[in-house]
């Protein structure tokens, strides 16, 4: 497996059970800081990756297994592009948790260092002025006299705090009006000319919202070392991220890791009918998307609307 | 559950490892905007405050945008965690909603204000607290209303832990009230309508108080209303309702459609009630709801509201008592609201313990979806087939296997070690002996070590030696061994009782539990040597029973064979050599041909021969089979002894028969014991007492009848188990002079010793004779059988035989066929090997008188086949003349003498009248005799 920079391995199980999609098949779960693996053992060509950032669920459901009958299986609901899927793994091993255990602390980790990866608006990130800083955070600069270009009240000096995972920006006045972006959504830094003369301009990635963040510092020398430090510590941070998802594995692990980061063996991709491959994972069905949600009179309530003659009682009565 | 599911309008998941539960989630227009559109606004524990305005927007491909960080309007760390938030009207001479934060210790008023900016996420929040009240008393929860009929304002009511309410006109602090019988602070709310609060009190009923009557009970004595009063006036409730159980929630409703209601949503149970008190209706839920609300009235007269349920986590959505929809939701909710976002109103928004904030709506597609099989896969038939093959072989090899027997040789985690020392003890241990000897009895030491391979706790360890051998030691314990650790002890064995010993080996075994905790025994065998059992005397010349072995080798010194046991003989010439068993008189005299390859064994008794016999064949081959080109065989040629077998056969039985006599015999005189006993008795407890005419010398005479018969039983039992020594000693004689004679192989050898087992045990139901007989019986019916059609299996039932006729002539018909060359293995060729055909002696040949039919009882042996007449008539009639005798003797004094029926009178040597000198003298005149034989059994064989 070729990880991303910064990527780590966090767990490997030799006996894991696709459930729902290879329910039969014996295959190796692999737990990094960012994503769920799984691949057959068999067919190492039949694999999955699940990001943690499109997990919304993950919680332990007896599932119905061809290796191992009714058993405690691991839910793990997401959600990717508005197309929600559901994974079912089981483990193989009776009687060992390590699979819930590890797959839901990792998620658990993922989830409370948003702060690392995500874009920030309005958020409590600042103290008494004082920036409160993510476990592994470090703050390399702060600039003060520095104008946001996106609000009225512009003569109003904001500070910056430049740190080596992202950039604060804060109003002096209120603490709760800033914005935090970390170097992993920042598009391009750079310097435009703008109606306030020239400024620095942070232009955030599609996934975050595409914000367009522009910031005046004077005098322009100031400006061009505050971009040239942005930008150099941006470069860095692309080579060798920093996600913030903290693990400690047990001593045991060690041993492990170096016998699974094993390279596959590369294998000529035939695609034909791949999509398919998700059919077998769609929590809502073969729904290919929702009508308009509209306000319905009689519950009182938004629901889809309707299909064309149908009433809400007749589809009711249908189950009643 | 749902056929229908809620559809994800918007969604995020709020805080970082955060808490949430019922009160931390509102939804107001909380900001005051003109476009009164709703926030959603939430408290965690962890006490952030968050403000969200979702505003997803529709993609291209039909789907939402979902969130968007600039969703947050803001977010606010505060100093204490949040217990609940509301919107209300909560400062004076504003219209404007405003927020009420309740933390443990104080209840603040924020309000919210914007400023906006260019763009959308240039727009800021600002928190701004209005006031602040501490609070002196822990907080549990809050309500807020018009109180006393103010219009345009809220006050506030805060109920603490302890039961006490206290109220707050906005700004200014009112009073506190102690709630009559608090134990546990339930939900609160307000009523408008009647000025009261409802609570639901911790005795499970719904409480209500007037406001009037709360602000009024005032304690006269101190005017001055403070938080941290101490006592107070007992209010009373105005009206109460027993739910019967602790409710989760509490709502009052006032629809303009709907008659004003209070709505319990309790463990189990749903109840709607007037604002007085009388019940409106009540729903029974059949699933455990975790939340509720009501939200509108839209038909005349009834009120819609929603419930949130546990383990299906399902959304209902109820009009009173019916359920009008149900959708399936993702996450188990603690809190559900509607509000009203972008132009869509009657949104749903749930919050989860864990912080996933949803905004849903009900999605009206039934998921009648089944997940479509997985393509099949190119499946690999070789491979299939090959692992078939192998399980089907490892199933096979397994079900071959008769029993499952866990295997022991993977989990020998302990391994016994005996070693026995070479020479007899010193000092001998030998106590407690049932015999006299005139010499010292000896005892040998033998050393048991313990190794394990991982630490084992608590062994015990006993030994086991065959009657008449014993041991010092029964078991002893050996609290733990571990690897490095080994343990050793030293138990000694010596002859106890005063039996011939059939068998010289012991065995030492080990309980414990193994590391992973299943009991397990690990044995050992320890083979201890002859001297312990016999002593070297002086030959005896004569003998009645003699067993002769056939060497291919020329005869050695007796002195080199035996060099431990030559006591007086051992300047002799190496002729001949007497051994004689402690406490026991028999002397087994060992004579070496000095012409032929010839070594004869006799002893006044049969069974004392076995060990000896043994013993010489053993140290025999050990002596000439040095290398391994020594081709040192011992072969028997001689008649096969059936005769002397069979007395002891005879012996055996007889004293099984005595033993059933004395057990009826016993009987019998209980039964009439105890019927004399009965008499006397109704004669005693008569009022008039009857002579007792002779009953208790006849009770005495009973008793002392009884008395003896328990002693015969006992001694008969004794010499029962000498028999039972005697006959297991014989069994082995001659199932190893068979061995000898027929040469088998070892297996053969296992069926046969397994057939005529040499294991004679008094105590069971099942005696050895009909054991015996069974075995042999079914040999000659299978394995023997001359062809197929005799091969019929009619097993006859273990009972105890009338007389031991059958048993001996089986075996003696098995014996013939051994003879013959028959095979106890199927599969081998016809035995060419047999060294010779077995002749009876000359002399008695003129006693054989039983004819052919008395083998023939069970009609499946072969009728014709002559020599069974032979071999059979053997047993008939001849008998040791003193046995005989014996015999007639014990028949006739009843059971008074069965002791004596134990063994033959022994042959004491005359050792005390030879001197030194003849001896010597005595020693080699008996060796010629040995040459004699030869000549003298040549020619007998050769008359059959």
């Amino acid at each position: 497996m070729k990880s991303r920079p910064g990527e780590k391995l966090i767990d490997s199980l030799n006996a894991v059970e696709d459930t729902k999609g290879n329910n039969g098949d014996r295959g190796r779960i692999i737990v990094t800081n960012l994503r769920i693996l799984w691949h057959s053992i068999a067919l190492p060509r039949v694999n999955l990756s699940i990001g943690f950032n499109c997990v919304i669920n993950i919680s332990t459901k007896t599932a119905q297994s061809k290796l191992r009958g009714t058993t405690e299986a691991l839910y793990v609901l997401t959600k990717c592009n508005n197309t929600r899927f559901e994974f079912i793994f089981t483990n193989l091993i009776p009687g060992s948790p390590r699979l819930f255990t590890t797959v839901i602390s990792v998620h658990r980790a993922y989830e409370t260092s948003k702060l690392y990866r995500d874009l920030k608006l309005r958020g409590a990130l600042i103290n008494n002025k004082q920036l409160r800083l993510l476990p592994q955070e470090q703050v390399y600069n702060k600039v003060n006299g520095v104008w946001n270009l996106s609000s009225d009240q512009v003569w109003k000096p904001r500070n910056v705090f430049i740190t080596n995972v992202r950039l604060v920006w804060h109003a002096n006045i209120n603490e709760s009006f800033n914005i935090s972006i970390p170097y992993l959504q920042m598009k391009s830094v750079k310097i435009r000319d703008s109606k306030f003369g020239l400024a620095l301009v942070v232009e955030s990635s599609q996934q975050s919202g595409g914000y367009v963040l522009g910031f005046r510092i004077d005098p322009s020398e100031k400006l061009h070392d505050v971009v040239k430090e942005i930008q150099s510590l941006h470069r860095v941070y692309s080579a060798c991220p920093l996600f913030g998802v903290e693990f400690e594995t047990e001593e045991r692990m060690q041993g492990d890791d170096l016998a699974v980061e094993q390279v596959q063996d590369e294998c000529e991709i035939e695609s034909d009918g791949t999509s398919d491959a998700f059919a077998a994972y769609f929590a809502d069905g073969n729904k290919d998307k929702d009508r308009d949600p509209v306000y319905n009179e009689e519950l009182g309530l938004a629901i889809e609307k309707l299909r064309d003659g149908i009433t809400l009682q007749g589809l009711w009565d249908v189950l009643a | 559950m749902s056929l229908f599911k809620a559809r994800d309008w918007w969604s995020t998941t709020v805080g970082e490892a955060e808490e949430f539960d019922h009160g931390c989630l509102c939804v107001a227009n909380i900001d005051n905007s003109n476009d009164e559109l709703d926030k959603i606004i939430i408290g965690s524990y962890h006490g952030i405050l968050r403000i969200f305005n979702p505003k997803p927007t529709k993609t291209e491909d039909g789907g939402w945008s979902g969130y968007k960080p600039e969703d947050v309007l803001l977010e606010s760390a505060l100093p204490n965690p949040i217990l609940q938030i509301e919107a209300g009207k909560f400062v004076s001479g504003s219209d404007n909603l405003h927020l009420a934060v309740l933390h443990p210790r104080n209840l603040a008023v924020y309000s919210v204000s914007v400023t906006s900016g260019a763009v959308e996420h240039g727009r800021h929040f600002q928190l701004k607290k209005a006031y602040e009240h501490k609070l002196q008393r822990t907080a549990f929860n809050f309500c807020y209303g018009p109180f006393g009929g103010v219009s345009g304002r809220d006050f506030l009511c805060v109920q603490s832990m302890d039961g006490t309410v206290s109220i707050f006109e906005q700004e200014s602090y009112s009073f506190s009230r102690f709630l009559p019988g608090a134990l546990l602070p339930g939900p609160i709310r307000y009523i408008p309508k009647s000025d009261s609060f409802v609570t639901v009190s911790s005795s499970w009923q719904l409480e209500c108080y007037k406001y009037q009557v709360l602000a009024v009970a005032t304690d006269t004595k101190t005017k001055e209303e403070s938080q941290n009063m101490k006592s107070g006036k007992r209010v009373t409730w105005d009206w109460c309702f027993n739910i019967g159980e602790q409710a989760l929630d509490l709502e009052v409703v006032n629809y303009p459609t709907a008659p004003p209601s209070i709505i319990i949503l309790g463990e189990r149970n749903i109840f709607c009630l007037t604002d007085t008190g009388k019940l409106r209706y009540m729903k029974k839920c059949e699933y455990d709801p975790s939340c509720f609300l009501p939200y509108a009235s839209l038909v005349e007269g009834s009120i819609n509201y929603l419930v949130a349920t546990h383990t299906t986590s399902s959304l209902m959505v109820y009009q009173d008592i019916m359920l009008k929809w149900a959708a399936k939701l993702d996450n188990v909710p603690v809190e559900v609201r509607i509000g009203k976002f972008q132009d869509l109103q009657g949104i749903v928004v749930t919050l989860s313990d864990t912080g996933r904030l949803e905004c849903l709506y009900l999605g009206t597609d039934p998921a009648l979806f089944i997940p479509p099989v997985p393509e099949a896969r190119e499946l690999n038939y070789g491979e299939m087939d090959r692992e078939m093959a192998q399980l089907q072989k490892r199933m096979k090899q397994s079900s071959n296997k008769p029993v499952i027997m866990p295997n022991a040789k993977q989990e020998d985690d302990l391994q016994i070690l005996v070693q026995v020392n070479p020479g007899l003890d010193d000092n001998s241990v030998a106590t407690g002996l049932e015999y006299e000897d005139p010499d010292p009895v000896p005892s040998i030491s033998a050393r048991i070590q313990l190794k394990s391979r991982l630490t084992i706790e608590n062994i015990t360890v006993s030994m086991h030696a065959d009657w008449p051998l014993a041991c010092n030691c029964g078991s002893y314990e050996v609290s733990s061994v571990d690897p490095s650790n080994p343990t050793e002890n030293f138990v000694s064995f010596f002859l106890k009782g005063k039996v011939l010993p059939p068998t010289l080996t012991a065995s030492v075994s080990a309980n414990y539990t193994s590391a992973t905790g299943a009991p397990r025994i690990a044995t050992a065998k320890v083979k201890l040597p002859l001297k312990l059992v016999v002593k070297p005397v002086l030959p005896v010349k004569n003998a009645e029973f003699k067993v002769t072995l056939d060497t291919n080798k020329p005869p050695a010194n007796l002195n080199d064979i035996f060099p431990d046991l030559l006591g007086e003989n051992a300047h002799g010439p190496g002729a001949a050599l007497g051994f004689q068993f402690y406490g026991m008189g028999s002397i087994v005299t060992v004579l070496a041909s000095k012409t032929s390859q010839r070594y004869r064994l006799q002893c006044d008794k049969f069974e004392a021969l076995w060990l000896l016999v043994k013993d010489l064949a053993g140290r025999l081959s050990s002596h000439f089979n040095r290398t391994k080109n020594d081709n040192f065989s011992v072969y028997f040629t001689g008649q096969l002894p059936l005769q002397e077998y069979f007395d002891l056969i005879e012996n055996h039985f007889e004293h099984r028969l005595n033993a059933e006599r004395c057990k009826e015999m016993l009987s019998q005189r209980a039964t009439q014991f105890r019927a004399i006993q009965r008499r006397l008795l109704t004669r005693f407890k008569d009022k008039t007492p009857a002579p007792l005419a002779n009953l208790d010398t006849l009770m005495e005479g009973t008793y002392r009848q009884i008395l003896h018969l328990a002693d015969t039983i006992e001694e008969n039992n004794q010499s029962q188990e000498m028999a039972a020594c005697a006959l297991a000693s014989g069994t082995h004689l001659f199932c190893y002079i068979i061995k000898l004679w027929t040469n088998m192989s070892q297996d053969e050898f296992k069926v046969l010793t397994s057939s005529i087992t040499p294991v004679v045990s008094n105590n069971l139901d099942q005696g050895w004779e009909e054991r015996v007989d069974a075995a042999v019986t079914h040999l000659l019916r299978t394995t023997l059988a001359k062809a197929s059609k005799d091969q019929t299996l009619n097993p006859q039932p273990l009972t105890m035989p009338e007389d031991t006729t059958k048993v001996k002539k089986h075996i003696a018909l098995m014996c013939d066929k051994l003879g013959k060359g028959a095979r106890l293995v199927e599969g081998l060729p016809q035995n060419s090997a047999v060294n010779m055909a077995p002749s009876p002696r000359k002399e008695k040949k003129t006693k054989i008188s039983a004819t052919s039919k008395t083998v023939m009882e069970n009609g499946v042996i072969d009728n014709s086949d002559d020599t069974e007449t032979l071999i059979g008539s053997q047993f008939g009639q001849h008998k040791n003349k003193h046995l005989k005798d014996q015999e007639i003797m014990s028949a006739m004094n009843g059971l008074s003498d069965l002791s004596e029926l134990g063994l033959p009178a022994a042959n004491i040597p005359l050792e005390d009248e030879i001197s030194e000198k003849q001896r010597k003298k005595h020693i080699e005149s008996m060796v010629p005799d040995l040459d004699d034989m030869e000549v003298h059994t040549g020619p007998m064989a050769l008359e059959d």
